[in-house]
């Protein structure tokens, strides 16, 4: 006899996710249960509990139909805004300012790419970028070029990134607009730092800190990433100087999250360094720096992960346990599923470096958290990759070969020859 | 109080506790600020000596019996750091260390940290801040070591059981009339108790010792994956099987398969659990061949397997099957002595593993660790004593590397009695040890005071390492 479901009884996350068809609607719903889950408990002592994931985690469905309200606010919410946006657009299209209708489809596309929707924005910014190519006035298209283009670069499509930021600073340069010129040139670097291209990255740096005289904003990214090209190269003094003025300039814009990142830069910088006393003071003051008022997870996340792999990296192995789970509550709290995967990857690191077999499930969890709604490729394949280090180390080579075939074939489409060479290095080693 | 230390050996002094003031030694930093600081030591009832430059530290710091150190990191305190990081590794012991600065850090506060220095205080100097800090490192220091029992595991593969307790003896005794049988077992305790262990134990000491023991958490991987886990499954089976994979039946063919938490299972895998133990073959998901297997299950749970059949959730037939022979754990709480053995094994396990010499563990640390409810057993008491061998400055384990939120209720906390009581000898030694810091390590009158002959209270200090 099964075991009946009452109204007292939880359910597993991962019941959950296989029960619930994954389509587009029932997204939110889907992220709700994620962020209904219980906190792992502190007294639990089972052999199992080092080893659980978000989907061993329990819910109560009667708690998911109390939120439900709730969630459908949000959901009316984001249709809301995407309505209107649209109809000011048909608004503009019927009195002829074309340049208007533009900015409203990308208002739509920004509300999708900060809500992680990359397919939802990347058609809006398409469809605003085919209105904005009619123009005359060229500003609305180098815009909608400038969004495109950051937006490839996140899902990790870098050389449509860099196509979109080279056309934009072509129509920047012809029009004289240094801001726009600026944001691109900002853009190419950033695609030649993914790539590790850093002669080429830091050629765009200088260009775009040359467009950005006036752009304080600017200016202190630009620094930034200049910074740590320079640290890339070993030139650690002229890193320092950079990340230096970078970390001015944010703060006299009061900028917490260019503090934030620039702390972060410095921090892998001391570590290439082994200054490893500096870099932990480095990454705590990073995450005292974080904005009290507006909580901004993500960022919140990428130091708490930067701090957890630098424990891994000194072997004190419960301080990077202990990290890394804070972080799993976070990242649930607020339904970051991507990071949860990529906190999961890093715990199933860490069991691999404690020679632990059982740490297969964090690589598994990764897996599926990458394939739950808007697929995210690149991002599994990185798994993929680490998944086959853990097999490799567990003796597995076969199991690691193919993990790795698979993050090769994962990565095609996105034009990152360094990743990919790095996984035919992998390979070679495994085959000898 | 302020002195300026001597290069006299009649200065220094062991350390003092009980009713004579605590000794502090002051480094660095001018007089004006150290006569401040003097005020403040003396009213929280300790005194404060200063030596007037390196060579007298150092000779004071290799004398030792200073119940702290107290810094001054001035305008120089990246220097100052770096001697201190160079002259504490050479010091017999380390002193317990307390900073003032008059520019405060992270950087430094970090730095000074992993020195190994309890607190980095700002100047101008908070009197109350001052006497709390003075009163957190000199309750340390009054803390009494107590030596740590000599332990001699029984190796079990790469692990290590540790035991001598009553309790456990019985299940050693059962260990050995199953291990050589293949008859399948269920090893029933709490978590935390030592399943797996006695799972290895069983393997190790049985016929087919020199073939694999697979173990499978099945509580810990996800319901979807746990069949083709089992049971492995062909490429392509289904989205994700990017490779053959070979289940932990077949890898344990020939040698043991441990199933943990098997009261996690579905139903639905458990019936296919009993199918593979009953026709000793298994099909691989996606697979249509049948592929023999010769394996000798073990299985174990925390949870009431009987309540769960009474309640459909476990397969009855699958119960009997498992449950040839039963073997209970006892929980920590009823092991006695083997807590103190236990705690030694770990201090020295991960005292290796971190770098670490401890040779002792203080009084209160030890009722601390005592009064605790274990819930998670063995487990539990691992975790804990890895993290204090983390933190841990000295070669002494005291009360300051156990977990905070311990320390803030002890004081009001009456030691449990259902905890692990100390034995003769424990007592034995912790009483001579107070005794002996009372008399300020005075043989003759720790021995009137004890009511024994001079000579038999050196064997003892010998024999229990004081």
């Amino acid at each position: 006899m099964n075991a009946t479901i009452s109204e007292t009884t939880t359910l597993r996350v991962e019941q959950a996710l296989r029960l619930l068809p994954d389509v587009e609607d029932l997204r939110p719903l889907r992220g709700l249960v994620v962020s209904l889950c219980a906190g792992r408990k502190r007294q639990a002592w089972t052999a199992a509990e080092p080893n659980r994931t978000i989907g061993k985690r329990t819910f109560d469905p009667s708690a998911v139909r109390a939120r439900m309200g709730k969630a459908l606010d949000g959901v009316q919410t984001r249709v809301a805004f995407l309505y209107e946006a649209a109809v000011d657009a048909l608004e503009s299209e019927q009195t002829g300012d074309l340049s208007r209708a533009v900015r409203a489809l990308m208002r739509a596309g920004a509300y999708e790419e900060e809500g992680v929707r990359y397919v939802q924005a990347h058609a809006w910014y398409k469809q605003a970028l085919g209105l904005a190519e009619q123009l005359r006035d060229r500003q609305p298209e180098m815009e909608a070029l400038c969004n495109l283009g950051r937006l490839e670069t996140a899902r990790g499509y870098l050389d449509a990134g860099a196509r979109a930021f080279q056309r934009s600073l072509a129509l920047a340069e012809a029009e004289a607009d240094n801001a726009h010129a600026a944001g691109a040139c900002k853009g190419l670097g950033d695609v030649l730092f993914a790539q590790a291209q850093w002669s080429g990255a830091e050629a765009w740096f200088s260009r775009g800190l040359e467009y950005a005289e006036f752009n304080r904003p600017l200016t202190g990214s630009l620094s930034l990433g200049l910074g740590q090209i320079a640290h890339r190269r070993g030139d650690y003094r002229a890193a320092a100087q950079r990340l230096e003025r970078a970390l001015d300039t944010f703060e006299a814009l009061g900028d917490s999250a260019g503090v934030v990142r620039t702390l972060l830069a410095r921090g892998v910088m001391e570590a290439a360094q082994g200054r490893l006393t500096e870099v932990l003071a480095t990454y705590r003051e990073a995450l005292s720096r974080l904005p009290v008022t507006d909580r901004d997870p993500v960022l919140e996340l990428s130091v708490r992960l930067r701090l957890a792999e630098l424990y891994l990296d000194l072997g004190r192995f419960p301080d990077a346990e202990d990290e890394t789970r804070h972080a799993e509550d976070v990242a649930i709290t607020y339904q970051q599923t991507r990071w949860l995967a990529r906190i999961y990857l890093i715990m199933g690191k860490l069991r691999g470096r404690q020679g632990d077999e059982a740490g297969f499930v964090f690589f598994e969890q990764a897996i599926d958290l990458c394939r739950l709604g808007e697929p995210a490729r690149r991002l599994e394949a990185d798994v993929y990759c680490e998944y086959a280090r853990f097999r490799a180390i567990m003796g597995d080579r076969d199991e690691a070969r193919a993990y790795l075939e698979r993050a090769r074939e994962l990565l095609e489409p996105f034009g990152d020859d360094a990743a990919r060479e790095r996984i035919d290095e992998d390979l070679q080693r495994l085959t000898q | 109080m302020i002195a300026e230390v001597a290069l006299d050996d009649t200065v220094l002094q062991p350390a003092k506790c009980g009713t004579t003031p605590a000794r502090l030694l002051g480094v660095g930093g001018d007089p004006s600020l150290f006569r401040e600081l003097a005020r403040y030591v003396e009213q929280s009832g300790a005194t404060l000596e200063r030596t007037a430059d390196e060579a007298t530290t150092l000779q004071a710091l290799a004398h030792g019996g200073w119940d702290a150190v107290l810094t001054v990191l001035d305008r120089d305190a990246d220097v100052q750091l770096e001697w201190w990081e160079e002259v504490l590794p050479r010091l017999a012991v380390r002193p317990r260390m307390i900073a003032v600065t008059p520019a405060p850090s992270m950087s430094l506060a970090l730095r000074a940290t992993e020195l190994g220095v309890t607190a980095v205080l700002p100047l101008p100097l908070e009197r109350d801040q001052l006497r709390a800090t003075l009163n957190r490192v000199l309750a340390a220091a009054a803390e009494t070591p107590l030596p740590l029992p000599t332990v001699t595991p029984v190796a079990v593969g790469p692990y290590q059981i540790v035991s001598q307790s009553a309790a456990m003896v019985d299940v050693y005794r059962t260990i050995a009339h199953v291990a050589p049988s293949t008859a399948t077992v269920l090893i029933q305790g709490e978590s935390g108790t030592g399943k797996e262990l006695v799972a290895r134990a069983i393997h190790a000491h049985g016929p087919r010792n020199t073939r694999s023991f697979v173990a499978v958490n099945c509580a810990a991987i996800p319901e979807n994956l746990l069949e083709s886990e089992l049971f492995g499954h062909e490429k392509g089976a289904f989205t994700g099987a990017v490779a053959r994979k070979i289940g932990r039946f077949e890898r344990a063919s020939g040698g043991t398969l441990f199933l943990d938490e098997i009261g996690d299972m579905s139903l639905v895998l458990q019936s296919k659990i009993l199918r593979a133990i009953q026709e000793r073959e298994v099909e691989r998901v996606g697979g249509g061949e049948a592929i023999p297997v010769d394996v000798r299950v073990i299985a174990a749970t925390n949870q009431d397997l009987k309540q769960m059949i009474a309640e459909g959730r476990f397969r009855e037939d699958l119960y009997y099957r498992l449950a040839v022979v039963t073997i209970r754990l006892p929980q920590l709480a009823a092991r006695g002595d083997d807590f103190i053995l236990l705690t030694s094994h770990f201090l020295q396990e991960f005292g290796r593993q971190y770098g670490k010499r401890i040779v002792a563990i203080s009084d209160r640390a030890s009722d601390l660790l005592r009064g605790h409810t274990w819930i998670g057993n063995v487990r539990e008491l691992r975790n804990v004593i890895e993290r204090a061998v983390l933190v841990c400055e000295g070669d002494v384990l005291r009360s300051v590397d156990l977990p905070e939120e311990w320390l803030a209720g002890a004081t009001k906390r009456e030691v449990s009695s259902t905890g692990p009581l100390a034995t003769l000898q424990e007592a034995e030694a912790r009483h001579i040890a107070q005794v002996l810091t009372h008399t300020h390590g005075q043989i003759g009158e720790a021995a009137q005071i004890l009511g024994v002959h001079r000579n038999t209270l050196a064997r003892k200090i010998k024999e229990y390492h004081l």
